[in-house]
């Protein structure tokens, strides 16, 4: 179908030229679906557009053949072009807000995309337009075509961009990182529908991502891409089990307990793609490059391994064995003990406790207001991880920053280290702000651009501590060592520091007066997978060694279970169940925990989540938090709904000592096995080719 | 949309109400002393009654705002101070001056500015860019009437390609009476095509002294905000859907033209008050220099005639930008619903 050769993007500068995108060959067969996977910057997205004929700013498309459908696209006419871009191609770009026309609506955006690439008239695309949007699982369609882009939500832009680029029956879709930014929940259910429309219509897909649960679930083919180069391409089993390329055990290495993260991980920065390295373009960063090997001096090639592995590295051969990958882990889900939790954390006395907190955001100019939280109660115990997970809108953030008094609470109590934090005065507050701090999700905006590092970590310790100027210096950069930064980052200002780092540095000012609760609010979020892997172990090794307390909040159930020994499962202001990390993963309950678990894609290509899972995905959208359901929050979406959970608001009740569960058929064992095994059944058969 | 607008409208009475109360209210907080300019400082206390009977300066407060407020409702200010004369007649001859000024300066302007800046947002680096670039630095470095000063010299005094800065007309000709005031428009009417060439003439320079100045914000504005829609996602998202080059430029148009309108309003009202510097210089007898010397003349229904005017002007101005703007993005029209 897609035959891509030899293919180079270059970016003419002053002086001299720039590859993006250098000789890179890719094949998509027909009804295939190929993965692309790649750190950022290594110019996967600039590939892509390539493919469409298009770059950004002043590249330029220097050399190499596009053959789709047998055509030699390169070749083609600007009008030509026009054709295949949209009508033969679809692309679903990333930044799916961003890539709408703001001054437009949707429905009128959807039509003329259809209607630049088919004779039809206005009623026929507005017809399909409403089609698509059913299609792409749009609640309330009609409204929504009338809608402007800043009125939907990323999920929502994102299933109008892939409305879009399917309204022409494209016989390519490129999805270039279609679900970053989205929540679990809806992540699986917009890859189904996508990889379900492209086979329905015998197309094939170029999933671009960093997100290998995506590869091993969906792909049949990867290809990495390093500093703009394809580093390695092979079937998902073998890149899985097989890889050889250090770039993409590294990558694996990051998500996969089948490596030891420090004897494969890459050094330093990303390769700049303005600045290459003579010889290996990753031999500066990797543990096995070898002058005697070439590394050093000579390109490699890209070599066949094997007829469809191929790869470009010196010592492809010897990298396997010297990565010693483990061949005996199970996968996450099976390993009984993840190595990162540490089991139950001390159960003696809490540090924290909240007791039926409750937070209402009144809406100016009315009555009414946004329900945040409801009726929060949890412990944290000295030393413990209290994980937080939940979709966005479901309270969160709030909860955390209403624990650390950030915002006053509506209702409830939250003690700290014996003491009522409401009851404090201000000075108090002040006193005691030194024992709790914060990390948060953003790591641009939460430090100030304009002053160094260095100068933001002494602030606390200004405030908190009664250290002469030159022990202040002092104890920054032991602060800097201990979240493994050299002593230098103190003088430099954020602008240029990776995302990486200055989420090290926000840590480094959290732990600086000597804090006994940090909240950790989506932390990693915002990085990159290895960064992610790194920052989760500095604050592993920063609890074993200064006894810290987390309440870490994540929308990422994967790092949850890794990183956590309790976990709540928060729903629409609500805790919905509350238990162990080991109860929890191994033996959710609530309806919604469920969803969650069941949405989580494994790195796995032999653990591909079944159809069956989709038994258990929620239906339709969340409800208003202005406009709450009576009964039980969840009713309008759950599978196993009863008359009586539509009137009867839940409480938590208890199952096990220290699992708690809202939702009145588990706690009476009204939900059984057998049911939602036939739900499942009922699913995988409905989900089947012949039926549909 | 509707909505918006309609209680836009609604404001507009009270607000222009407010300014004129607030405006003449404070004229008679001032310090000054309309009667002494009248009949100097040495007249005499009978003297003194009188004019103040005159100019209706010996009632009350009340009375006179009473009075003020009733002569508003036919847009009747009063007669002046210092020249006797219905101040609404004076008004009526010196605003077309000015608006003919701006009005013209400002849609020159916006015709060079907007092309221009969408050109040099597509072609950045280039030699125009420079160009245009040292010419929006130096245009906005100097006061307006600098640069009048600058192009009479050169136009006037040593290519003599346009007439002697005394007004609308050579001296020798006289103006159309009637029936709007607007000499471009008045002579048309009359079929006096030579009085035409010759306001055109006379003209001329002014409204190219005030173009020169205003168009070097409303290139860089528009040349900004070009720049952010070439290089947004959406833009090329659309390339990337095949959409035709006329769709992708309507596109870049619409999100492009927000800022600009923000800003010509803004010059716009501004440019009102500021047209004095260059009807001095050039001798034009616009609103800016009548507003001036009767200020200086503590002319009060003068000064509060030329308020009320300034204010509705300045609040339609702002209107008709709030209303563009809304039509321009949906996210402005949604926020105010």
């Amino acid at each position: 179908m897609l035959f891509v050769r030899d293919l180079s993007v270059e970016y003419p500068e002053i002086g001299r030229t720039t590859y993006a995108v250098n000789d890179v060959s890719l094949d998509v067969p027909a009804g295939s679906v190929v993965g692309l996977v790649g750190e950022s910057g290594s110019g996967k997205s600039t590939l892509t557009l390539a493919i469409l004929g298009l770059t950004r700013g002043r590249g330029r498309i220097a050399a190499g053949n596009i053959e789709f459908d047998g055509e030699n696209l390169l070749e083609l006419s600007e009008d030509a072009w026009r054709e295949i871009r949209g009508g033969q191609i679809g692309l679903v770009p990333q930044n799916p807000r961003g890539a709408l026309d703001p001054a437009e609506r949707i429905g009128m955006q959807i039509e003329e995309y259809y209607l630049a690439h088919r004779d039809a008239t206005t009623a026929e695309a507005n017809a399909r337009a409403l089609e698509l949007l059913t299609l792409v699982g749009i609640n309330d369609p009609e409204r929504r075509l009338r809608a402007f882009p800043h009125e939907l939500s990323g999920g929502m832009a994102q299933r109008v961009l892939i409305a879009m680029a399917l309204s022409c029956s494209p016989k390519l879709l490129i999805a270039d990182e279609p679900t970053s930014g989205l929540d679990v929940t809806i992540q699986a259910e917009v890859l189904d529908d996508m990889r379900r429309s492209v086979e329905a219509v015998g197309s094939s897909l170029l999933v671009i991502t960093q997100d290998l649960g995506i590869v091993a679930n969906y792909c049949d083919r990867v290809y990495i891409m390093h500093a703009g180069e394809i580093a390695e391409e092979a079937p998902v089993e073998r890149f899985f089990e097989n890889a050889t390329h250090p770039a993409t055990i590294a990558l694996l290495a990051a998500q996969d307990q089948h490596y030891e993260h420090e004897r494969v991980r890459l050094r330093g920065l990303p390769v700049n793609t303005r600045n290459l390295p003579s010889g290996c373009y990753l031999h500066r960063r990797c543990q096995f490059a070898d002058h005697a090997a070439g590394c050093h001096d000579v390109r490699p090639p890209l070599t066949d391994v094997l007829p469809d592995h191929r790869v470009r590295c010196h010592r492809f051969r010897e990298v396997p064995e010297l990565a010693g990958r483990r061949a005996d882990v199970g996968t996450p889900a099976e390993s009984a003990a993840p190595p990162h939790a540490r089991g139950a954390a001390p159960t003696n006395g809490a540090l924290l406790s909240v007791e039926g907190l409750v937070k209402h955001f009144p809406i100016p100019g009315s009555d009414a207001y946004v329900q945040a939280c409801q009726d929060v109660s949890f412990d944290v115990k000295p030393g413990e991880t209290l994980g937080v997970v939940g979709e966005s809108g479901s309270g969160k953030t709030t909860l955390g920053r209403c624990v650390l008094r950030l915002l006053e609470p509506t209702g409830g109590r939250v003690v700290f280290d014996g003491r009522d934090l409401h009851e404090l005065s201000k000075g108090e507050l002040r006193q005691l702000r030194k024992d709790m701090q914060i990390v948060y999700q953003e790591p641009f905006d939460s430090l100030n651009p304009l002053l160094s590092v260095g100068r933001q970590i002494r602030e606390p310790l200004k405030l908190h501590s009664d250290l002469s100027r030159s022990e202040r210096r002092e104890r920054v950069h032991e602060l800097l060592g201990l979240v493994g930064l050299p002593k230098a980052v103190a003088d430099a200002v954020p602008q240029g520091l990776s995302p990486g780092t200055l989420q090290r540095c926000s840590i480094a000012r959290a732990i600086a007066p000597n804090p006994k609760l940090i909240v950790l609010d989506e932390p990693t979020s915002a990085l990159p997978p290895e960064a992610e892997a790194d920052i989760i172990r500095l604050l592993n090794d920063l609890q074993e060694r200064l006894g810290l307390s987390y309440i870490f909040i994540s929308h990422d159930l994967a790092l949850v279970r890794e990183f956590c020994n309790r976990v709540v499962v928060m729903y629409l202001s609500q805790i919905v169940e509350i238990g162990t990390q080991e109860e929890l993963f191994a033996r959710p309950r609530h309806p919604y925990s469920r969803a969650l678990l069941a949405s989580v894609l494994e790195p796995n290509p032999r653990a591909k989540r079944d159809v069956g899972a989709r038994a258990e995905r929620l239906e339709g959208e969340i409800p208003s938090p202005i406009d709450l359901p009576s009964g039980c929050y969840l009713a309008s979406r759950c599978h196993f709904v009863r008359d009586r959970c539509r009137s009867e608001p839940q409480e938590l009740y208890p199952l096990v000592p220290g699992h708690d569960v809202r939702c009145w058929r588990v706690s009476e064992n009204d939900l059984t096995e057998a049911e939602i095994e036939e739900s499942r059944r009922r699913v995988a058969a409905s989900a089947n080719p012949d039926a549909g | 949309m509707s909505g918006f607008v309609l209680r836009r409208l609604l404001l507009f009475l009270p607000q222009l109400l407010a300014i004129a109360i607030v405006g003449f209210a404070l004229l008679r907080l001032l310090p000054v002393d309309p009667v002494s300019r009248i009949v100097g400082s040495f007249g005499t206390d009978e003297a003194r009654q009188s004019a103040k009977e005159t100019i209706g300066l010996d009632r009350s407060f009340g009375e006179q705002l009473g009075s003020f407020l009733e002569g508003l409702l036919t847009l009747d200010f009063g007669e002046s101070f210092v020249s006797g004369d219905s101040v609404r007649a004076e008004l009526g001859d010196r605003i077309p001056v000015t608006l003919q000024l701006i009005g013209i300066g400002f849609v020159l302007a916006l015709v060079i500015a907007i092309p221009l800046g969408r050109y040099i947002a597509s072609k950045v680096g280039g030699r125009i860019e420079k160009v245009t670039t040292v010419y929006a630095l130096f245009a906005g470095a100097q006061p307006d009437f600098w640069w009048g000063l600058i192009f009479l010299f050169v136009f006037f005094f040593k290519l003599g390609w346009f007439p002697a800065p005394l007004g609308q007309l050579d001296p020798t000709q006289i103006a159309p009476d009637g029936p709007t005031r607007f000499i471009f428009i008045d002579t048309l009417v009359h079929g006096q095509f030579d009085l035409f060439v010759s306001a055109l003439k006379h003209y001329a320079l002014p409204i190219i002294t005030l173009t020169f100045v205003l168009t070097g914000p409303i290139l860089k504005i528009m040349r900004q905000s070009a720049l952010d829609v070439i290089s947004s996602d959406y833009l090329l998202y659309a390339k990337a859907s095949g959409f035709t080059p006329k769709r992708v430029r309507r596109m870049t148009a619409r999100n492009s033209f927000a800022p600009v309108v923000t800003i010509t309003g803004v010059l716009l009202v501004f440019a009102l008050g500021g047209a004095v510097l260059i009807e001095t210089v050039f001798a034009l007898p616009g609103l800016g220099r009548y507003a001036l010397s009767r200020t200086l003349d503590t002319d009060f229904p003068a000064i509060q005639g030329a308020i009320v005017f300034m204010a509705a002007f300045g609040l339609t101005v702002y209107l008709v930008m709030d209303i563009l703007y809304a039509l321009l993005d949906p996210r402005v029209r949604h926020s105010r619903d």
